[in-house]
């Protein structure tokens, strides 16, 4: 097994799917005001080419040893990861960072204008999903069936497993990923997430975005 | 001979890539190679051997992650012992009777550094501190910084390696497809900060092949002055039969390096997937090329962490709002630690279009060293300019200067014997360009020929300390003109003499000149306009002044310096603009127009809420206009998020628009008492140790004043200890804890634990994306809050409380 780690940069991404950015600023299902709409109008323009959208990423052997699924150092008796990854025998490890910039203007309007910062931080996180959208979409391509992504914190796959993916994976110096003390990552609009690679589709699996998450309140939970 | 004599008149060449190498020799994915120098020596030997022979007149130890973040203090002075042994054991071994030397590799702690990260400067420089003794301890020649795509904590690395040895320092760094580090800074900036601190040679490395690092070299060779390094990876990597070989070969590779030699490039090796093929194939190559050497460019530059300014260019704008001289409110921030009201003044002169902010929070009664050294770290957080650091104490300039991210402006240094022998070893040592006052012990001379003696004498005295001439720019002082009708034409004269027969640049801080004048501003104006046609480089002025920024964008225009007229012609529609008296905007005609000021908070409109509340002060008590129209605005949205009827972003709307409006009530009510009349209870608010996100904080925090309360805001990340503390000062009844992840909750546990023991009077009400009630409860909070409103509801309970038990 190859232990080379790839680098993939996208140049650009689809446009900013606005529904989303509502979502993520809490708008819940009220209708924008035209004052919240020209901010946001003015934050997006504003972050045009500012983003840098990469990501690193490997592919591991899937391997079973006492109840546990290991990804070479990781080792994790999560149930609902060996769901996911039940029909691969190998899986893409990746982290996924759309930059600094935006952390930057978060914090510089923190305390002059929280709204600004909620937007961007909207934004960010509109900004980060579709880029693993995107990575997806492309390993899709590649390998054919792939399964959704799943990251440390989902479920009860403990959000300390974050440690091994950047061991693995090298993230401070191949995209500038770093993480603290208390697992989280710099830049903060990142993503550090698994896919396993199938041999062959499997339909009864596919499920929402938030399946498993235990916050079953969460403003942005999505029930699909 | 020493290796900076030898790069004076020779190309030197480094070693390539080591992962790749120990890979092949079966390093497993995970394993440290550092740890490799003591298990595997035989094969580092043969590797470090193998460059020698290739050709490599440095090869670097096996020490890129060797620092106390990842191995204790034994294993590391091991590893590095083992490292810089087996080195040695390579030159001896090595063939050949070329210049070798040994170079302690340092790269990046792997963590982030404060504010975005949670590693501190300081400890970041004490890392770096025990690997760089360490490696001074076995016997390298020089010290090797490289693949920093952090420009905090380059510096950090570089301060390292001079405050522990004498040895040459190398820098290089790692760049994006963007040209930038990670953190935003471009080569100019990192130039200039670089050999401001007096690194000996510095440069690009890994990344990308050499052919698309060229930009970025490029760059370096346009601005250094010192030897410029190059040692890109072998292209991209990829998979062939199951083996990683990357895409550029050593024939292509050493061509393309072999061109950037032919521009300049003095030091040069490979990076990633480099191997002794590519570092043979650079020494063939080479030997046809004739060292040239990088000229002095003479460049008076500044920087933030983004980018660099370079005088002459054109003329610069210096912010001077951030000074709490003749400002009631300014002061009074101060002395509440309000950092709030600095970030909002840096903020705000920025998209007035300053280049620079000064930075000034001299007052007697704080402790300015902290005070000014946590302003320049917070500025640095919100605002990419460069800054002038501002003071008239040594130790809080050198505090502030060390902790800057980039090459500052010092201002200032004068033709004192004392001031000269405090600030210029700071300059030397950090890096910056120096501010120098046209005074001496004798005062300020009142003829432009001796204000130009004292300037040479400074620029002397500045080189005996091995400050160059491009490091100084002079101020050569605007005195009061209604005191002296000659003050004026003095320091005009003395401008244009230091720029002509000096030829170095000068600043002035334009507003003295009209001290005790009526409507300043108009002198101001034309004088800064006649110091300009002199040649001036700089004023320190207020941007938010009319005047100040007409007569600076028609001289633009005039001088031939605003292409396409387009900041004039931007300019100029605001000035239109504000000239309307009706605040309404006519852009926002399709928007609901308010009616009143209560109208204008409930519906969000900002800008609208100030304007109306400036119409009201006029003719109604400022506390009266809270009564009757903003706190019923205020509850009324606050109700209506409290029954899901209006979300998030509306509330956030209306309470920025009331914050808007209590600006304006708060000046109004300044200018009759010195205090802040709002007298509610504190609050104290923080988010916990080891969580670097505060959005949520900010919410409530934004809520809470509008509510009256008067909030201390402790930021990010902040110790138990410290909550603690101020919660006591304070007296607070209140604290407000944050946190947004699984992992940050046992330290808000620990804080409130704290809090109980020493300040057992304090509530405190817990909140965050992860917690839950039974989560507050079982970490011994007061309070569990979902949501702001919450959070203000329950201050107003504690009030209450509070005041019914003072009133039985």
């Amino acid at each position: 097994m190859s232990s080379i780690i790839y680098l993939k940069e996208y140049a650009s991404l689809p446009p900013v799917d606005i529904g989303e950015l509502f979502r993520y600023s809490g708008l819940g299902k009220s209708e924008p005001s035209y004052e919240f709409l020209s901010e946001v109008d003015e934050i997006i323009k504003d972050a045009e080419g500012k983003l840098t959208f990469k990501i690193c990423y490997r592919s591991v052997d899937i391997d079973y040893s006492d109840n546990c699924i290991m990804l070479e150092n990781l080792r994790s008796d999560s149930g609902l990861l060996k769901r996911r990854l039940k029909n691969s025998s190998k899986a893409i490890v990746f982290a996924a960072t759309v930059g600094m910039w935006i952390d930057r203007k978060i914090i510089r309007y923190g305390s002059v204008s929280p709204l600004k910062s909620l937007i961007y931080e909207a934004l960010g996180n509109e900004r980060i999903e579709a880029l693993c959208d995107e990575f997806e979409n492309d390993m899709r391509k590649k390998y054919q069936y792939t399964t959704d992504r799943f990251s440390p914190g989902y479920g009860d796959f403990d959000i300390g497993y974050q440690r091994d993916i950047f061991r693995m994976l090298d993230c401070q110096r191949k995209i500038g990923l770093t993480l603290n003390e208390s697992l989280m990552m710099s830049p903060s609009k990142s993503v550090t997430a698994i896919m396993g690679i199938e041999k062959c589709g499997d339909d009864g699996e596919k499920t929402g975005k938030c399946e498993g998450c235990s916050l079953l309140n969460c403003t942005y939970r999505i029930n699909d | 001979m020493n290796i900076k004599e030898y790069i004076k008149n020779n190309i030197v060449l480094l070693d390539g890539g080591m992962g790749t190498l120990l890979q092949e020799r079966g390093l497993g994915s995970g394993e440290f190679p550092e740890l490799w120098n003591i298990t595997h020596p035989s094969d580092i030997t043969e590797i470090h051997t193998e460059y020698y022979n290739a050709g490599s007149n440095i090869v670097l130890t096996n020490t890129f992650g060797a620092n106390r973040l990842k191995f204790d203090s034994e294993t590391l002075d091991k590893i590095i012992c083992s490292a810089v042994g087996n080195a040695k054991e390579a030159k001896k071994r090595s063939q050949g009777s070329r210049e070798k030397y040994i170079a302690l590799d340092i790269g990046p702690t792997g963590k982030l550094l404060a504010p975005f990260g949670d590693l501190d400067f300081e400890e970041a420089v004490s890392v770096f501190s025990e690997t760089v003794r360490a490696g001074v301890k076995y016997g390298v020649d020089l010290i090797f910084i490289e693949t920093m795509n952090d420009s905090y904590e380059t510096k950090a690395a570089l301060l390292a390696a001079k405050e522990n040895s004498n040895l040459p320092v190398f820098v290089t760094n790692a760049y994006g497809s963007d040209g930038k580090l990670m953190t935003g800074a471009d080569p100019h900036s990192m130039v200039a900060m670089l050999e401001g601190m007096g690194a000996d040679a510095i440069g690009v490395n890994c990344s990308f092949g050499p052919d698309a690092l060229e930009p970025v070299v490029r760059e370096y060779l346009k601005y250094a002055s010192v030897p410029v390094i190059f040692k890109p990876n072998a292209g991209m990597p990829k998979v062939e039969n199951g083996k990683t070989v990357y895409d550029v070969m050593p024939d292509k590779f050493s061509e393309s390096v072999a061109g950037m030699m032919q521009m300049g490039i003095k030091v040069a090796g490979g990076c990633c997937g480099t191997t002794p093929e590519y570092i043979r194939a650079l020494a063939c190559i080479k030997n046809g090329i004739c060292p040239s050497d990088n000229k002095s460019k003479c460049e008076t530059v500044i920087s933030s962490y983004t980018h660099a300014i370079s005088f002459g260019d054109k003329p610069l704008l210096i912010g001077e709002r951030i000074n709490p001289t003749g400002k009631k409110a300014f002061k009074e921030a101060i002395r509440n630690n309000d950092i709030g009201y600095i970030l909002k003044e840096g903020i705000r002169q920025q998209e007035c279009g300053v280049d620079v902010l000064d930075v000034n929070v001299g007052l007697p009664e704080i402790d300015e060293v902290g005070f000014l050294t946590r302003a320049v770290c917070e500025l640095q957080s919100v605002c990419d300019l460069p800054l002038q650091i501002d003071t008239a104490n040594y130790s809080a300039m050198e505090s502030a200067v060390r902790r800057y991210n980039g090459k500052p402006l010092i201002n200032s240094v004068n033709g004192k014997e004392e001031s000269m022998r405090s600030i210029f070893p700071i300059a030397k040592k950090y890096g910056g360009v120096v501010i120098a006052l046209t005074l001496d012990e004798n005062g300020i001379p009142d003829t432009s020929e001796k204000r130009v003696e004292i300037a040479k004498k400074i620029l002397k005295t500045a080189s005996e300390y091995g400050i160059e001439k491009k490091d100084i720019i002079f101020d050569p002082l605007a005195l009061t003109v209604s005191a002296d009708k000659n003050a004026a034409d003095v320091t005009l004269s003395t401008v244009e003499a230091i720029r002509k027969d000096l030829g170095c640049h000068t600043s002035l801080g334009i507003s003295n000149v009209s001290f005790g004048l009526p409507v300043r501003d108009m002198i101001n104006a034309t004088y800064f306009t006649m110091a300009l046609t002199k040649g001036l480089s700089a004023a320190i002025m207020n941007p938010y002044s009319n005047e100040m920024m007409k007569a600076y964008r028609t001289y633009m225009v005039l001088a031939g310096l605003d292409d396409n007229c387009e900041k004039y012609i931007g300019f100029a529609s605001s000035v239109q603009l504000s000239a309307v008296t009706e605040p309404v905007k006519t852009e926002k005609a399709n928007s609901n127009s308010a009616e009143g000021l209560y109208d204008a908070i409930t519906k969000g409109m900002k800008s609208e809420a100030a304007a109306i509340t400036e119409q009201l002060v006029l003719i109604t008590d400022p506390l009266e206009i809270v009564q009757s129209d903003i706190i019923p605005a205020l509850d009324s949205v606050g109700k209506g998020f409290e029954d899901k009827k209006i979300f998030l972003p509306q509330l956030l709307m209306s309470a920025e628009a009331a914050k808007a409006a209590f600006e304006v009530i708060k000046r109004e009510m300044l200018k009759s008492t010195d205090k802040d009349a709002a007298g509610k209870m504190d609050f104290v608010i923080a988010t916990v140790r080891g969580d670097i996100h505060d959005i949520g904080k900010n919410i409530v925090k934004l809520l809470l004043e509008n509510y009256g309360f008067r909030v201390t805001d402790l930021g990010r990340d902040v110790k138990p200890e410290v909550i603690v503390e101020t919660a006591k000062k304070l007296h607070a009844p209140v604290v407000g804890l944050s946190a947004l992840m699984t992992t940050t909750v046992p330290a808000m546990a620990e804080t409130i634990r704290l809090i109980k023991k020493e300040a057992p009077w304090c509530k405190v009400v817990v909140g965050g994306a992860v917690l839950t009630q039974e989560y507050a409860d079982s970490i011994g909070a007061d309070k569990y809050a979902r949501d702001a409103m919450e959070t203000v509801r329950y201050a107003e309970q504690i009030e209450s409380l509070m005041k019914q038990k003072k009133g039985g």
